[in-house]
């Protein structure tokens, strides 16, 4: 995965227009496109298969005739000789039949649904621009982001990609051995987008309610909205500031879209822009395996992925970030 | 001898909690006054805009001579050196009711909303009412925590020694609390 960071949201546009909700386009031509290449690369699986069933039956036979070497060593060796081979011939097709149901599948519904919209597969979020979210505190060790899209909804330009951040920890048994243990610190869409108003400091609405050392730089804010505190806690530079964002009807808001997302949302208020840091369990927008018999994909397989990027364009208009007070210039 | 030992540790740490419930209480009142001065602040920045809002509409709005005269004339009493601090919490709820009246009479010029001047002021004037009414929620919160620290055990003993009082929250003025009346508004305008 690659770990580009773009360098700056679309631009907003004109306040007027309206999000675009053209149909979804007829994929028909791409769908067979792309069926060909999950067709190839299961042919190539199959084959793989095939040849290394009767590599291991030649080298059972060999082991068996000979008695050279001991059963067990050959085993390992053969295990991890096999899965080489396999993953290493199967890498090619499987990787053409990926990219070519993201850029012609994916990138074609994300144009459908936004305007100035692009999508990048490999293209995400930097995670010099996660960390300075400061929405999670614990150092990272492993940082993986793909699938950014990129786009406007009316007035409002964005960046959306998943995100997979992690840290490790490694443990000593007694006899020296060292085990490295992976953890989640976030995975899931971080969603950056212009904020309706200007400011100038930090406010995060986290959803840890309790920290022992408060935030470094930042007050904690106690708000009136006792639904949204037993949710969320909300640390700012700026007491004011942070009432002038989090307006009752935000917070409101908030609290509505945690509970339907079923999601600890975190956000963060930073540099004029809104963050929003969504756990997710899924990896999105991946094809189906290409073992799969079925055909590739069916009109509500199209409704999930256009589903799944239509998360922005919703919390865009649940958050109300298209109300401008400012027009922009 | 345990019990005379004890007694400088116990007068120790009345006088710790003395310390800590004091300096408590200093800096709730201390986040009182900064949170009445940054609405304040917001005033000022409202009041500061009127003049250049009034100047960009008075051409444009006619019928509406005696609103822009209004907010002119509570801006200049609210400012006067004479005022006092009550004099101007009413200027400033006459002026949030005439500005509200002033939103919804825009709407009958539509040539205002071709003027880039007019919307830039327009969007100010949005700016500062969020941040004036962001400035009093957080007057309310240091307030309330004030008042927490004035009513509950044992910091009410300190808090009765300090001579503290409590202070007066901002209610939403009962002219803020009716509907603007429209009806009225478009009769003037016509």
């Amino acid at each position: 995965m690659a770990t580009s960071q773009p360098a700056s949201l679309p631009p907003d546009g004109d306040a007027t227009l309206t999000a675009t909700t053209s149909p979804l386009p007829s994929l028909e031509h791409s769908l067979q496109e792309i069926d060909g290449l999950r067709r190839a690369a299961r042919e190539r699986g199959w084959r793989l298969l095939a040849a290394l069933g009767i590599a291991w039956l030649m080298g059972i036979l060999a082991v068996a005739v000979s008695g050279i070497a001991s059963v067990g060593m050959m085993l390992v060796v053969g295990a991890f000789g096999s899965l080489s081979v396999y993953f290493i011939g199967i890498h090619g097709p499987a990787e053409a039949y990926k990219q070519a149901f993201k850029s012609q599948v994916i990138g074609r519904l994300v144009a459908a649904r936004y305007e100035d919209a692009s999508f990048s597969a490999g293209g995400g979020i930097g995670q010099a621009e996660f960390e300075s979210s400061r929405l999670y505190q614990q150092g990272i060790d492993r940082y993986n982001t793909e699938d950014l899209i990129e786009a406007r909804l009316g007035a409002t330009g964005f960046r959306m990609a998943e995100i997979h951040a992690e840290y490790k920890t490694t443990t000593t048994d007694s006899k020296g051995r060292t085990t490295t243990h992976w953890h989640t610190i976030f995975k899931g869409r971080f969603l950056v987008a212009r904020f309706s108003k200007r400011f100038q400091g930090t406010t995060l609405v986290l959803s840890e309610a309790w920290r022992l050392f408060g935030m470094s730089g930042l007050e904690k804010v106690s708000l009136e909205d006792p639904a949204f505190e037993k949710l969320f806690a909300v640390y700012a530079t700026d007491q004011v500031e942070a009432r002038y964002l989090l307006s009752p009807s935000l917070m409101e808001r908030l609290v509505a879209s945690r509970q339907k997302l079923d999601a600890k949302v975190q956000a963060a208020f930073m540099d004029d822009h809104v963050i929003l840091a969504i756990p997710d369990a899924y990896n999105r927008f991946e094809p189906p395996s290409f073992w799969s018999s079925s055909p590739l994909l069916s009109e509500d397989d199209v409704q999930t992925y256009a589903a799944d990027i239509a998360l922005a364009a919703e919390l865009i208009g649940e958050l109300n970030l298209e109300r401008r007070i400012w027009e922009r210039g | 001898m345990g019990a005379i030992l004890s007694l400088p540790i116990l007068a120790l740490v009345a006088v710790l909690g003395y310390v800590v419930l004091h300096n408590g209480l200093v800096r709730k009142v201390n986040r009182v006054d900064q949170a009445s001065s940054s609405i304040d602040v917001m005033l000022k920045k409202r009041w500061d805009l009127i003049p250049n809002l009034v100047a960009a509409v008075e051409q444009y709005m006619d019928h509406e001579r005696s609103l822009l005269e209004t907010l002119t004339e509570l801006r200049a009493r609210a400012l006067s050196p004479q005022a006092t601090a009550e004099d101007r919490n009413q200027m400033d709820v006459a002026t949030s009711a005439a500005l509200r009246q002033f939103t919804v009479a825009v709407e009958n010029y539509p040539q205002l909303k071709a003027s880039d001047n007019f919307l830039q002021l327009q969007g100010s004037l949005n700016e500062v009412e969020e941040q004036l009414s962001a400035a009093r929620r957080f007057y309310n919160a240091a307030v309330t925590e004030y008042h927490d620290g004035l009513r509950t055990w044992p910091s009410s003993i300190v808090a009765g020694q300090m001579g503290l009082q409590p202070r007066e929250l901002f209610a939403v003025a009962d002219a803020e609390r009716q509907p603007v009346d429209v009806g009225a508004l478009f009769d003037r305008a016509k």
